[in-house]
Order: C-alpha cells, then sequence, then structure tokens
C-alpha cells in the first residue's frame, strides 16, 4: 500500500530521496492494529477499532471521513494527545523505529513539535490569539533548542518568509487577529515545521478558508512533502484531498472502509460509503437531482455491533452484513475494500428505491418537486439541456408554473449601499451599488468569500440593518431603506424567514425543541393548546423529523436535525421568501445533501423563494436558479447559473471556480 | 490613533470623577436622612447644653442654612481636601483618617497579593488534572469562602498565637504580626479567587490553541503557565477588582479579632457614636478606592489582552 501508483492528480514529481536518504528511509510512520477508546467499562466507546497504515517519508495519506468516523482521533493519537481518558493499543505504532506506545511524558515533549508536527483548523484560535506570531514560532524553536537564543529572531523570519508571508518582519510583531485568514494559517504552519518534523499531521488545515486560499496552503504543504516530509491529512473534503493525497483512506466509525490512490477512490469508489460520499458532493450534480442516498440518519445507528457498521445505513445491506464485519480485501493493486458488496465502478446507486422516509404530506410535496424539476428544466432549456441528470427528472412539465416570468418579481433590491467603520477609524464598503430581482418561488445564490457582502446584504433584506443607499422592494412595498419605519415592515415580517449556519446560536438552549418550533407557530397565530402542539407536530413531520424529539433540547440533537428545526421555524409562518445565510456549511457532506434535498422539497412544495447564501459554488451550482457573485461588497457578475457556472465572465469567477475544483 | 486613545482616556478619568461625587452626595444625603436633630447628634445624648448654645452650634456649622448651599459648601470642602471635623475626637476627619489608614492599606494590600498567590497556585496545580485532585481544590475553595474571615482569624490566633507562639497576639508593629491577620482575610478571597482562575484555566485549555502548544511539545504545566493563565487572568482580575471594592468591610473585623490599629477601628467608633463627618470621609475613601482599583484592572487587562485595545479606545 506504500507502493501507490500516480494516477496524475498530483502534477509534482514523486518525492526525491533527500540527502540523507539512508536515514530518511527510516522515518516511516507504521499504524497498525490500532484501537482507541474512551470512558470506563461498561461504558466504553470505541472510537478507532483496528486501523492499520503506514506513511513513508515525502508521501501524503489523507484519512477521509464525517464528523465522528475516528479520522481526528486517529491523528491526535499519534502524536499522543488523544487525552488522558483515552484508552490506546496496537500492535505497532512506531515512527522512524520508536515505538509510540511506550514514551514517557518527557520523551513524548521531544517527539511532539521535533519529529511530529500537528497542523489545526482555524489559526484564529489554533494559535494563541493573545500572543504574537512571533512568541507563537519561537516557543517551538526555544522548546527544542532548534537554533541558539540569539539566532531565533532571524529563524522565525526565515521560517515566515520560507511559507510564503510577505513583509516577515511586521507580520511577526502581529496577533492572529491582525492577519487574514491564509496568512495566519500560514504562521499556523511555520509553528509547526519550526523545529523540523519528519511528520506533519494536518487536522482539516484548510477548512476555514476561502477557496482560493485553501490551494494556496495546500500548495504550501504539497511544497513541504516535496522537501522530504511525510504527511497524514484529515479532512472531510473530497476536493482538498485529491489535490494532495497519494494515498486516500475512507474512514466509517472507526475502521478503515476503503482505501486506495485518489484515482481508485475517488474514480471507481467500490465501497458503497464512499460511493455515497461522493454522491452527496453537491457540485458533482445538476439541479433538480436528489443528493442524499442513505436511508438513516447517523444517530439511530448501532455502531458497535458485530456486523459492518455501515450496514443500518446501506441499501445493499444484507443479514451477512448485519451479523459478521468485512474486513479490508484486495479490490484491484493497491486497492483495498470492506464490503460484502463491493459496488462495481459503474453501477449506479440511483437506481436503488427511493430514501423511505418521507415527510407525511409528501403527495404534495412529490407533485410540487416534479413540477420544480420541470420548471428549472423549462426556464433554462438551452443550457440545462446538456445535463442529463436534469433532463432525468421525474413527471412531465407543468405548464402554469413553467409559465411564470420575470414580471413576478417578490424581491426587488436597488442598489444597495452599506458602510461601516473599522476599529481603526477608516471606513469600510461593506456592500456597493447592490442589484438584483427575485422571483416568487425562484432560488438565487449570492456567492463570495468571507468579507464580500453576502451576510451585509442578507441582513438588509431581511430589514436588519438598514442600507446607506438604495431600497429593497418587497411584494411591490418599499420593505428596506432610509426612512423606511420597522413598524411599517411588522405586519409583514412574518412573510421573510431566515435560516442560518449555526442554529445553536440562534435557538435558546434551555427551550425544548416543542417550544422553540411552537414559538413560531404562535408567531403565525395558531391559538396555545393542542391546536398549536398538532401543527409542530406537522411541521416537523414535514421536515423529516419524529415527534420523539419533541422533548430534547437543542445540544441533545445533531447538526443535521439542529438545521431541520431551524426550517420547522421558518416554514411556520408560511413565508413567501426564505433568507438562507449558509445554511449547510457547518454539516457534513451527506448530512449537508440530506439537507439540500429537504429545502428543495419545501421550496417546491410551499413555493418558496429563495436567497441562498455560500461560500461554497457546489452547493450554490446546486440549489440556484440565478447566481450573483459578489467580491469586496461590489457585484462582479450575475446571470443564469449555468450561465455564469459554466462560461463565467468574470476573472473572480473563474478564480473561485478553478479553486473550487470545478470545471466550466 | 492618538486623540482616540486620549479621548478614551478622559472617558474614564471622567466616568472616575462621576463615581466619587456619586459617593459624596450618597454621603452627604446619608447625613441628611438620618433621623434626629444634626445639633443633639453633634453633642451626643447626654449633653445639657442650653438652646442657646445648641443655635449658636447651629450656626457655626451651617446648619441652619438652606440644604442646597450646605450641599455646595460639602462638596467644595472635599474638592479643597477638607473633609470636615470630627464631633467627638476635636480633629480633622482628613487627619483620623490619615493616621489610621496606612495599616489597613497595608493588610488589604497583604491580603490580597497573598489570595491571588494562593488562588493561582491551587489553580494551575488543580486545572484539567485528575478529577481527585480537582474535587479536592474545590471542596477547600468552598470551605474557605463559605468561612468568615473573622472566625478563621479566631482559629488562626488560637492555632499559631495561643498554642504554638509563632506569631504575635496582637499589634502591628512588624510584617510578623501582618502575617495572620492577612491570612484570614485572603483565605476568603482565595477561594472565590481560586474557583474563577480554575474554570477559566480549564476553558483556555480547552481551546484548540491549547492542543497546538501541546503538539509544539510543551508540558501540562507549561501550557497552563505560559498560555492559558493569560486568558484566565482577565475576569480574575475583575474579580479581584470587585473584590478589592467590598474588602473594607471584611477588614473592620479582621482588625478588631487582631486588636490591629486601621480603619476599622476608626470605623467602629464613628459609627457607635455617629460622627457623621468620620463617617462620611470613610466613605468618600472606600469610593476613591474602588475608582482607583477599577481604573487599575481597566488599565492591567488592556495589557494583558491586547485585543482590547481596540475596544477600550472605543468604549
Amino acid at each position: 500500500m506504500t507502493t501507490t501508483e500516480d494516477d496524475g492528480r498530483r502534477t509534482r514529481p514523486a518525492p526525491r530521496p533527500h540527502p540523507d536518504a539512508g536515514a530518511d528511509q527510516d522515518q516511516r510512520l507504521v499504524v497498525d492494529g490500532l484501537e482507541v477508546s474512551f470512558g470506563q467499562r461498561g461504558r466504553q466507546v470505541h472510537a478507532v477499532r483496528g486501523v492499520s497504515f503506514t506513511i513513508d517519508p515525502g508521501r501524503t495519506l489523507a484519512l477521509v471521513g464525517e464528523s465522528g468516523s475516528g479520522k481526528s482521533v486517529t491523528a491526535r493519537t499519534i502524536i499522543g494527545l488523544a487525552g488522558d481518558r483515552a484508552n490506546v493499543t496496537a500492535r505497532d505504532l512506531s515512527f522512524g523505529g520508536q515505538d509510540l506506545t511506550a514514551l514517557s511524558p518527557a520523551q513524548w515533549r521531544a517527539v511532539r513539535g521535533g519529529r511530529i508536527a500537528l497542523i489545526l483548523q482555524d489559526a484564529l484560535v489554533s494559535l494563541d490569539p493573545l500572543r504574537t506570531v512571533r512568541a507563537e514560532i519561537a516557543e517551538t524553536l526555544r522548546t527544542h533548542r532548534t537554533v541558539p537564543r540569539a539566532q531565533i529572531d532571524e529563524r522565525v523570519h526565515s521560517l515566515l518568509a520560507e511559507v510564503g508571508i510577505p513583509d516577515p518582519h511586521r507580520r511577526a510583531r502581529q496577533r492572529p487577529h491582525e492577519l487574514s485568514g491564509g496568512l495566519r494559517q500560514r504562521a499556523l504552519i511555520a509553528s509547526a515545521i519550526a523545529a523540523g518534523p519528519r511528520l506533519l499531521i494536518a487536522d482539516e488545515p484548510t477548512t476555514a478558508l476561502d477557496v482560493t486560499v485553501q490551494v494556496q496552503v495546500l500548495d504550501l504543504l504539497g511544497r513541504l512533502t516535496d522537501a522530504g516530509s511525510s504527511l497524514l491529512l484529515i479532512s472531510h473534503d473530497l476536493a482538498v484531498v485529491a489535490r494532495l493525497a497519494d494515498e486516500i483512506a475512507v474512514m466509517y466509525a472507526g475502521l478503515i472502509v476503503e482505501r486506495g490512490t485518489p484515482g481508485q477512490v475517488l474514480d471507481e469508489p467500490h465501497h458503497p460509503y464512499t460511493r455515497a460520499l461522493i454522491d452527496a458532493v453537491p457540485s458533482l450534480h445538476a439541479r433538480g437531482t436528489r443528493l442524499s442516498t442513505t436511508a438513516a440518519t447517523g444517530s439511530d445507528l448501532d455502531l458497535a455491533g458485530p456486523g459492518c457498521p455501515y450496514a443500518a445505513r446501506c441499501r445493499l445491506a444484507d443479514d451477512r452484513c448485519r451479523t459478521l464485519r468485512p474486513a479490508l480485501a484486495e479490490a484491484g493493486p493497491g486497492h483495498q475494500v470492506a464490503c460484502w458488496h463491493p459496488v462495481s465502478a459503474d453501477a449506479p446507486l440511483v437506481l436503488l428505491p427511493p430514501a423511505p422516509r418521507r415527510p407525511a404530506g409528501s403527495d404534495v410535496i412529490a407533485a410540487g418537486e416534479a413540477a420544480a424539476i420541470s420548471e428549472a428544466v423549462a426556464v433554462s432549456g438551452t443550457v440545462r439541456g446538456d445535463s442529463p441528470r436534469a433532463l432525468a427528472g421525474p413527471g412531465p412539465a407543468e405548464p402554469a408554473r413553467a409559465g411564470r416570468d420575470e414580471s413576478d418579481v417578490l424581491l426587488r433590491v436597488d442598489g444597495l449601499g452599506k458602510r461601516f467603520r473599522a476599529p481603526d477609524g477608516t471606513w469600510h464598503e461593506a456592500a456597493r451599488d447592490v442589484t438584483f430581482a427575485l422571483p416568487a418561488g425562484r432560488t438565487l445564490g449570492l456567492v463570495g468569500e468571507s468579507g464580500s457582502g453576502k451576510t451585509t446584504t442578507a441582513r438588509m433584506v431581511l430589514g436588519a440593518l438598514e442600507p446607506d443607499e438604495g431600497t429593497v422592494w418587497f411584494a411591490g412595498q418599499r420593505w428596506n431603506g432610509q426612512g423606511v419605519a420597522e413598524k411599517s415592515r411588522r405586519p409583514h415580517r412574518r412573510r421573510v424567514q431566515a435560516v442560518y449556519q449555526d442554529p445553536l446560536g440562534s435557538f435558546d438552549p434551555r427551550f425544548t425543541v416543542e417550544r422553540l418550533v411552537a414559538e413560531a407557530v404562535a408567531v403565525a397565530g395558531v391559538p396555545r393548546g393542542p391546536a398549536r402542539r398538532a401543527r409542530v407536530v406537522d411541521l416537523l413531520d414535514t421536515v423529516g423529523l419524529s415527534a420523539r424529539l419533541l422533548d430534547r433540547r437543542p445540544l441533545e440533537l445533531s447538526g443535521g436535525q439542529r438545521q431541520r428545526v431551524a426550517l420547522a421555524r421558518a416554514i411556520a409562518p408560511e413565508p413567501d421568501l426564505l433568507v438562507c445565510d449558509e445554511p449547510v456549511s457547518a454539516l457534513d457532506v451527506s448530512i449537508q445533501a440530506q439537507i439540500l434535498d429537504l429545502l428543495a422539497d419545501l421550496q417546491a412544495g410551499f413555493g418558496l423563494a429563495v436567497l441562498f447564501i455560500s461560500h461554497d459554488l457546489g452547493v450554490i451550482r446546486h440549489v440556484s436558479d440565478r447566481v450573483l457573485v459578489m467580491k469586496d461588497g461590489r457585484t462582479v457578475e450575475a446571470g443564469e447559473a449555468e450561465q455564469v457556472l459554466t462560461a463565467p465572465a468574470h476573472d473572480y469567477t473563474r478564480t473561485l471556480l478553478a479553486s473550487a475544483g470545478i470545471r466550466p | 490613533m492618538i486623540v482616540r486613545l486620549l479621548s478614551g482616556v478622559a472617558k474614564r478619568l471622567l466616568a472616575a470623577v462621576v463615581v466619587m461625587v456619586g459617593a459624596a452626595t450618597l454621603a452627604f444625603g446619608a447625613l441628611h436622612l438620618i433621623p434626629g436633630d444634626q445639633v443633639s447628634i453633634l453633642l451626643g445624648p447626654n449633653s445639657a447644653a442650653s438652646p442657646e448654645v445648641r443655635a449658636q452650634i447651629r450656626s457655626d456649622y451651617g446648619f441652619d442654612r438652606p440644604l442646597v448651599v450646605q450641599y455646595a459648601q460639602y462638596l467644595s470642602n472635599v474638592v479643597r481636601g477638607r473633609l470636615g471635623e470630627s464631633y467627638q475626637q476635636n480633629q480633622p476627619v482628613s487627619a483620623l483618617i490619615g493616621g489610621q489608614v496606612w495599616p489597613t492599606l497595608q493588610l488589604a494590600a497583604a491580603a490580597l497579593g497573598l489570595a491571588l498567590v494562593i488562588a493561582a497556585v491551587s489553580a494551575v496545580a488543580t486545572a484539567g488534572r485528575r478529577p481527585a485532585w480537582r474535587s479536592l481544590a474545590s471542596a477547600w475553595e468552598l470551605v474557605a469562602v463559605s468561612t468568615p474571615a473573622f472566625w478563621t482569624g479566631l482559629l488562626l490566633l488560637t492555632a499559631f498565637s495561643f498554642q504554638l507562639h509563632v506569631f504575635p497576639v496582637a499589634g502591628a508593629q512588624d510584617l510578623r504580626s501582618l502575617v495572620l491577620p492577612a491570612l484570614a482575610l485572603a483565605l476568603s478571597l482565595a477561594g472565590v479567587l481560586g474557583q474563577v482562575l480554575r474554570e477559566g484555566l480549564e476553558t483556555a485549555l480547552r481551546q484548540p490553541f491549547a492542543t497546538t502548544a501541546r503538539a509544539r511539545g510543551l508540558s501540562q504545566l507549561a501550557v497552563t503557565t505560559r498560555h492559558a493563565f493569560r486568558h484566565a487572568a482577565v475576569p480574575l482580575l475583575t474579580l479581584a477588582g470587585w473584590l478589592t471594592g467590598t474588602l473594607v468591610g471584611g477588614v473592620v473585623a479582621v482588625e478588631t479579632v487582631f486588636g490591629r490599629p486601621g480603619i476599622g477601628a476608626l470605623i467602629l467608633l464613628a459609627v457607635s457614636t455617629k460622627d457623621m463627618p468620620v463617617v462620611m470621609g470613610i466613605v468618600l475613601l472606600c469610593g476613591l478606592i474602588f475608582v482607583v482599583t477599577s481604573l487599575l484592572v481597566d488599565l492591567l487587562a488592556v495589557v494583558v489582552d491586547p485585543r482590547l485595545r481596540a475596544e477600550a479606545v472605543a468604549v
């Protein structure tokens, strides 16, 4: 498995032999039969169950999986930071011949930072926010006595230059919050590599970054492996992994279920879970196709059972799957799969029966869904015509809806502008001359990187922020602008609802699900008592949640369930417009797929207009009729979704697309 | 930037002045809200002064003038540092307080310093460690918080002065006599501060930067002292500043138990004899201590957390 063939995804050359090649060959990470569990006997949680892999010098292994799959625990265990309560056993866990299971605390301190380094997700919180970049990098140098004390400053500056930070003298004096996301992630990497470790563990190193910056940071990591370091890359993002990995291992419930080169795993996945992961990436699927294929959500699963842990979610599962766990078996040269029913590359999973969990009012939604899909095809016939998946949508076109034209505008935004005062006293233009129109029942995707003005625009559309110039028209009335009073908006407030990225922040943590939804139902005018409760249950059913969750509190829900509750609240007053600000950005890809499918169902069923804000072009492409690309508060490009995303006119849109790995 | 910084400082100072005027007004109001005639209070319960003498006193002290005039006169005196004469001791209030304030400040500073040290040691040693150690530390902190300082003082006296003869029983002659009272006062403070500090340390240790620091090769102790402590220090400072403002009450009891000179004895005497000018002077002193410590805490917080700089300027 350490000899993986190059499949052309990585353009860089095969690892060069390091100057001291002899010693270098010993710098190999061996993980054999790693088991990690937490807690005491009886209530043990097995986070990692018999994981094995090796990484040779200069190579990159990517561990891919959803949250809770055990990939981060595996990474932390290798650097000895799985925590006091972790019970770690392994047949072999060694780096460069040094047994990592038998190290004293002092020996561990020499290994950490010195031979193995860890790079975490967001440098804003992964670097000490109270200390300067210099202090953070110097700490590594001092701890491992890498350079004499007098040369520390000099070395800090050369390290910053090495990771591609311009003006290192100035940057070294700054603190993480004073740097941009990309720069501080580079600074974090500089602090990790300061003592010259031979193995880098990068746990979601680019997840918090904008796509264009992601590419730069990944390139930096690639350069480091070219220089002879090994890299263990942890990510949930298949695009990130494809760019960098020599080998990919897919983890599920603490087990490696598939392993191979990026070509094998991403292009010819054999495990149904790998297949589902890839299918759930929205950018690969045209509008109107369903993304989620799994039958059950993670919370209902019996992962510790004797069978295949994926059996409960797998459509191919039979009795053998549920009683006997499959071992990793060769599926090709260097390609291993742990599955009794490996899928062949061509067999489309889409032909399998649809998900059994349909909302109760499913006939209504199903009809609406068909209409939405046919409408999507009809409206943009020429551009969408080349997409076979869109054309394969069920049901014939419905003339009533397809005939809708642009004059039926629900939301019109006209020359919106907003300025803010920065802490240093200068004015910052968050939005400038933003103009668009959104017809009833349609979706407008607002895409851009952080700081592009997406959220400012959304807040002005919601009437939460008064614009400095311009007007928002909603249903033919002045909705927001200079001099529009909240009092005049209030009677129509219920017609505009919002869904945010993190519902945990907008839910009272002490409220139960019933109370959370009932609050929204009350606003819609449903009287207290059995009627209200019935409406709550009805709404939960519509968003695919069981009434058993009524007594749960937000913290006891999974991320996907929380977002479903947020949607239930949003649709309770039967709005005409839904403003979604990064609604799926915090979710695992398979959960994201379910929420996007649900949103499509709701939109079709209730004829909602949706203003969908995201930094993720794939998501935007999947949900939008029209797209607006924003940068630094301005609109750089706007048009039909397929038009903008397949034939971008603006350089910035092209850069975004290229960074996201979407080929126009 | 400089202008904004200066305006920020000016705003803080203005707020301090407002607090001081408030304290003075409160003291003045208290004097005039106390039931009974000012002159009777001044003369004491057993005085046999004739009505003529009383009228004379009334006019000497200006009690016959309108309240507004008295208030203005009082404020202008306070600004010039004149706190009036004690009714009972025939001395200027400023001289009385000035003569007694140093032993008290000594005791308060020693107690606060000691409390911070005890809290820091106890919290750093137990934060993020085994649950057994944590529960033990939490338990002693709970006991320390809930035990009144005078009771702790009596216990300490019994043990170290009467039984072991290590420390003197009373007085303020040298540093040795400071140890027991400071400890008595510090223990309950240390209990509160320790709990807040441990909470802050553990919050900081759960942050990703703590993991990054461990992954750099730092020991748990080094991460706690070099990284987490600074994060936990801001809430600790805020609380310590607030506790300093309330320390006077504890000082009275402890000074009495240990027979120390200081503001405590002065307060007791002034309150029991209704010596209003002295009481008002002490109210002003408390206000001053509160204002100064608040300014100090704000300043230190900005030093500890540079991110607060922008906010401090903006406020």
